[in-house]
């Protein structure tokens, strides 16, 4: 009995060998890449991410393979391929809330410790947004109104301790105002309640509001980037209000940590002659990336990344997250 | 049956504690004007609590009504005994088969593991017919992995080391 | 308004349009009857193909694939007991019962029926009345969402079978499993145990399966050995065909479930599932014989139905003149209009009126032509029937493995679904009742976080709750519907 055992562990051993071995012998890639989106079907992350795609299938003589795994914040996913061998075929769509998980993790997996930055894709910017008939004209207002009645502004937002929050309470703490922040499951849902004036405003991403601004049912006040947006040429940028905060929802792509450097390489080459692609610029164009460079190589990105998850160790800290 | 009810009661009530006592450490987490991470779960609980020990109760009430009557329609026919021993171990085969399946699925992958999972089910459904035992396992995955992975490209398990490898050569 | 609608007509009946409706349908109806993949799935796993048609017939295939999502859905809920889509889960609960009692042919046919019926009614809403519709959406706050919610709740009562008291204690196990994961208000985790398998909560497809397909799975499995699947009892499609009489007994649910289904549909924050949950709960709770929800009532199916169609004209009136997306599957379609250089948003109905009426009449359209590809698919389902009975009930477990599985990709949701069964199989043991459970783990959660939200907008003054017209009136409405019970039909209480 116990030989047969050693039999098969034998045979299995020299089978999974010879695999290997053809596995490092053939050139790379030679079977399908799956890039793993930690949030469900249609959400921004997706569509970001099928767009690139999109402009990568030409480049690549392998399927790709979008592969949604959403689930605790895009902790679950990250966990997956965290979990998935080191060999260039799983790709991890990151984003900022994966930074934001790193400065407490919740799961086994740390984006910092396990992951190698392939490139940063894009970098969106964020749009202060009220009601359209809104008494307040400009962000003055608001902060004038804000200043006098603490916590009596109310802002909505969408991950609870996570990037939306951060980004609205940080941006109002640098301008000394106090709002309460009121969590809500969805971009939408945040829209419909702006709209119908249920709460004041939301800290949102440009794109996904630009309509809206443009058609008058809702109004931009501030842009929170180094600039004003291109989009929005008559809405102040942070710096014209005297406040030193530019921070922006980031994208990237990474590998396991222990991935062939000349597989991450390869992919980095594909994926940066991906956003030349036409699909993809139209894509960059309707969603209104334009405004900052979204690239960033693959050293920058890791000391980005790193800088980030320092920022945020302190909000958290001081928002009471983070002991 | 009747003991079976009352014992399920306390279960459940033990469950429903066990949360409420998780649940207390809940407590006070908030914002401003909130009531909290805990309120929701605590109410929830503590209303399933009260209706567990009033059902208890009124199942305790109904057990004692039936003792004082003597009649012996308590006690079962030796063949309802059988019958009854026979579907719990079909349930139980079945559950087990599901959990084996689960198990295995990420280690040998999909297709295997579904072979291994309906040959092993119909057995526990004491299907004897050799035609469908020799075929439907090898059918069925056959049928599942063509509409699910080939056509629709579903990322089911496909195992790890060397029958990831057999996997991929199918799907 | 009537020239833009006779043009968009005349574009339909061009015959790639037609194509696009039929082929359309057909991807819909497939994506939602196969368990595992969602409507939302279908639609994006189309959207490649879009890029090169020229816009209508990109949005027409789309529409066409989302309105056959949302049918095809039901079809597997009915004869396999398994719900595809959340929203599809009174459908199991009615529809699958009617099934097992021989009578699938005739739960389809009221399910094909009314669904087109509540689809076509939206449909005509939307064309007569977006702005409408979606202004008066937008007067939905989170205290009104929580008004909704308890008057959703308020009928548990209706939906308990014999016990009332079990069916109380089924209610409160939902609304306790509902809070289990992230915390949608402090980020907190909640009941996890440090474990990985529950963070984000519990999916609510993965409970549904677990809950209603697994569980009956085992308790079938208990039965003496079968050799088919088909019952003695069983009646073709023609046989079945559902008299006009018996519409016309249940008018009022008829007419009330597409209308809640519609509003309720244009609510980014609720959507098709408490649609139809909702309707169905209100044709419990007015039914004249509530003993028989949860045991194949009709007017149960025909509520579930007809309102969960219904909210796709709903949600479409919100996409369309605001761009906001009340689903999933309508974000999908935002992503369309950018591919094909379209702003979704006010200005549309200005810009392409051509677009948005055609899209209006592509859905009119497509409600037709899926009536007719749904009686063939149904043909075709149904001669599963032969199949040897431990295949079929191999085969129905695998297709859960997969529901569960495909939902999130994930191995852990499998252990979810497993352990649901186990707890459906014992509560159907002991005859506590699945449907209050079911209930509210779908409006457990959104009631505590709009609660939440609500007090968090009146800095902890609960008085929001009944100072804002709209929810004041909705939970005087969830108050009658606990209170008058009681004094009607005290008889209920017995049941303790």
């Amino acid at each position: 009995m116990r030989r047969a055992t050693g039999v098969w562990v034998a045979v299995l051993g020299l089978l999974g060998w010879v695999a290997g071995f053809c596995g490092v012998a053939a050139a790379y890639p030679e079977r399908a890449i799956e890039i793993i989106v930690p949030f469900g079907v249609g959400g921004g992350s997706d569509t970001a991410a099928r767009a690139v795609a999109e402009g990568m299938k030409p480049l690549l003589k392998v399927p790709l393979v979008i592969t949604n795994m959403p689930g605790g914040g895009g902790t679950k996913g990250m966990l997956h391929a965290a979990g998935q061998p080191a060999d260039g075929y799983t790709v991890f769509a990151v984003t900022t809330s994966h930074l934001i998980d790193a400065v407490a993790p919740k799961t086994r997996a740390n984006i910092l410790r396990d992951f190698d930055p392939i490139m940063r894709i894009q970098w969106d910017t964020t749009a202060v947004i009220i009601s359209g008939d809104s008494k307040f004209k400009t962000i003055q207002d608001l902060v004038e109104y804000g200043k006098k009645n603490p916590r009596f502004l109310k802002f909505a937002g969408t991950s609870p301790g996570g990037w939306s929050e951060i980004q609205t309470m940080a941006f109002f703490k640098k301008l000394g105002v106090d709002v309460t922040f009121v969590p809500f499951e969805s971009g939408a849902e945040i829209k419909a309640a702006i709209l119908g004036g249920h709460i004041h405003g939301a800290c949102e991403e440009l794109a996904e509001t630009l309509p809206l601004v443009q058609a008058g049912k809702l109004k931009a006040l501030a842009v929170i980037m180094e600039k004003r947006h291109p989009a929005l040429p008559d809405v102040p940028a942070t710096p014209e209000l005297g406040v030193d905060y530019t921070q922006g929802l980031m994208r990237a792509w990474a590998v396991r940590k222990g991935t062939p450097p000349e597989r991450t390489k390869y992919l980095h080459d594909v994926i940066k002659k991906a956003l030349d692609v036409p699909v993809y610029k139209k894509f960059v164009q309707d969603n209104h990336l334009y405004a900052r460079p979204g690239y960033l190589g693959p050293e920058e990105t890791r000391k980005y990344w790193e800088s980030e998850v320092k920022f945020f160790m302190d909000v958290l800290k001081s928002l009471g997250y983070v002991k | 049956m009747k003991k079976d009810e009352i014992v399920a009661n306390f279960v459940i009530i033990a469950f429903f504690v066990f949360m409420l006592y998780d649940s207390f450490k809940l407590h006070k987490i908030q914002r401003f004007g909130d009531v909290g991470s805990g309120f929701w779960p605590i109410l929830a609980l503590s209303a399933a609590i009260i209706l567990s020990i009033a059902l208890l109760i009124s199942n305790l009430k109904k057990y004692q009504g039936r003792k004082k009557q003597p009649s012996g329609e308590a006690s079962t026919s030796p063949a309802a005994e059988i019958d009854l021993k026979n579907r719990r171990k079909k349930f139980v085969l079945s559950a087990i088969c599901l959990l084996g399946y689960i198990l295995i699925m990420p280690y040998i992958g999909f297709i295997l593991a579904t072979i291994v999972y309906v040959f092993a089910f119909i057995l526990a459904l004491e299907e004897r017919r050799n035609l469908v035992l020799a075929l439907s396992p090898f059918l069925l995955t056959a049928l599942i992995v063509i509409v699910f992975a080939k056509f629709i490209g579903m990322p089911l398990p496909r195992g790890v080391d060397f029958f990831a490898a057999f996997s991929r050569f199918i799907y | 308004m009537v020239e833009h609608y006779l043009t968009a007509f005349a574009a339909i009946f061009h015959p790639q349009n037609l194509l696009a409706l039929t082929l359309g349908g057909l991807w819909g109806l497939m994506a939602g009857a196969l368990p595992g993949i969602s409507t939302s799935m279908g639609v994006v796993l189309l959207l490649p193909f879009t890029y090169a048609m020229s816009p209508l017939t990109a949005f027409t295939i789309l529409v066409a694939a989302y309105c056959g999502g949302i049918t095809g859905g039901s079809i597997t809920s009915i004869l396999f007991g398994i719900p595809g889509e959340p929203s599809s889960v009174p459908t199991v609960i009615e529809g699958h019962s009617l099934a097992k009692q021989g009578r699938a042919a005739y739960a389809l046919w009221v399910f094909l029926l009314c669904s087109i019926g509540g689809g076509l009614f939206s449909v005509f809403v939307m064309m007569a009345a977006t702005p409408i519709i979606a202004n008066f959406a937008l007067r939905f706050g989170p205290p009104e969402y929580f008004a909704l919610t308890m008057l959703g709740l308020s009928v548990v009562s209706g939906l308990s079978g014999g016990s009332v008291l079990k069916g109380l204690i089924s209610c409160m196990l939902g609304i306790f499993l509902a809070t289990i994961g992230t915390d949608g208000i402090t980020g907190l985790e909640r009941f996890t145990f440090g474990t990985t398998i529950l963070l984000g909560g519990i999916s609510f497809i993965t409970a549904m399966v677990g809950l209603l397909a697994v569980s009956e799975i085992f308790i079938e499995a208990e039965e003496p050995f079968k050799e088919y699947k088909g019952s003695a009892n069983y009646r073709g499609m023609k046989e079945e065909m559902p008299k006009f009489s018996e519409f016309k007994e249940n008018w009022p649910t008829l007419t009330k479930s597409p209308i809640i289904g519609t509003i309720v549909g244009a609510l980014p924050g609720a959507g098709a599932t408490i649609a139809a949950f909702l309707a169905y709960g209100e044709a419990a709770r007015t039914s004249k014989h509530p003993e028989k929800f949860g045991n194949g009532a009709v007017e149960g199916l025909m509520a579930a139905e007809s309102a969960n169609n219904a909210s796709t004209g709903g949600s479409m009136t919100i996409l369309l003149s605001l761009g906001i997306p009340g689903s999933n599957t309508t974000a999908m379609l935002i992503a369309a209009f950018m591919i094909h250089g379209l702003q979704p948003g006010p200005l549309l109905l200005t810009q392409r009126p051509d677009i948005i009426y055609g899209i209006f009449v592509a859905m009119l359209m497509a409600n037709v032509f899926l009536l007719g590809l749904t009686i063939v698919g149904i043909r075709m389902f149904l001669q599963l029937n032969r199949l040897p009975y431990s295949v079929f009930s191999a085969a129905i477990m695998i297709l859960c493995v997969i529901g569960a599985f495909g939902l999130n990709n994930n191995m852990d949701d499998l252990y979810l679904m497993l352990a649901f069964g186990l707890i459906g199989y014992y509560m159907r043991k002991y005859g506590f009742p699945i449907a209050p459970a079911v209930l509210a783990l779908v409006l457990g959660d959104l009631a505590e976080l709009s609660l939440r939200r609500s007090l968090l907008l009146s800095l902890g003054d609960p008085l929001i709750l009944v100072s804002r017209p709209l929810s004041a009136i909705l939970l005087a409405a969830a108050v009658f519907s606990i209170v008058y019970p009681l004094f009607k039909k005290p008889k209920m209480l017995q049941g303790l």
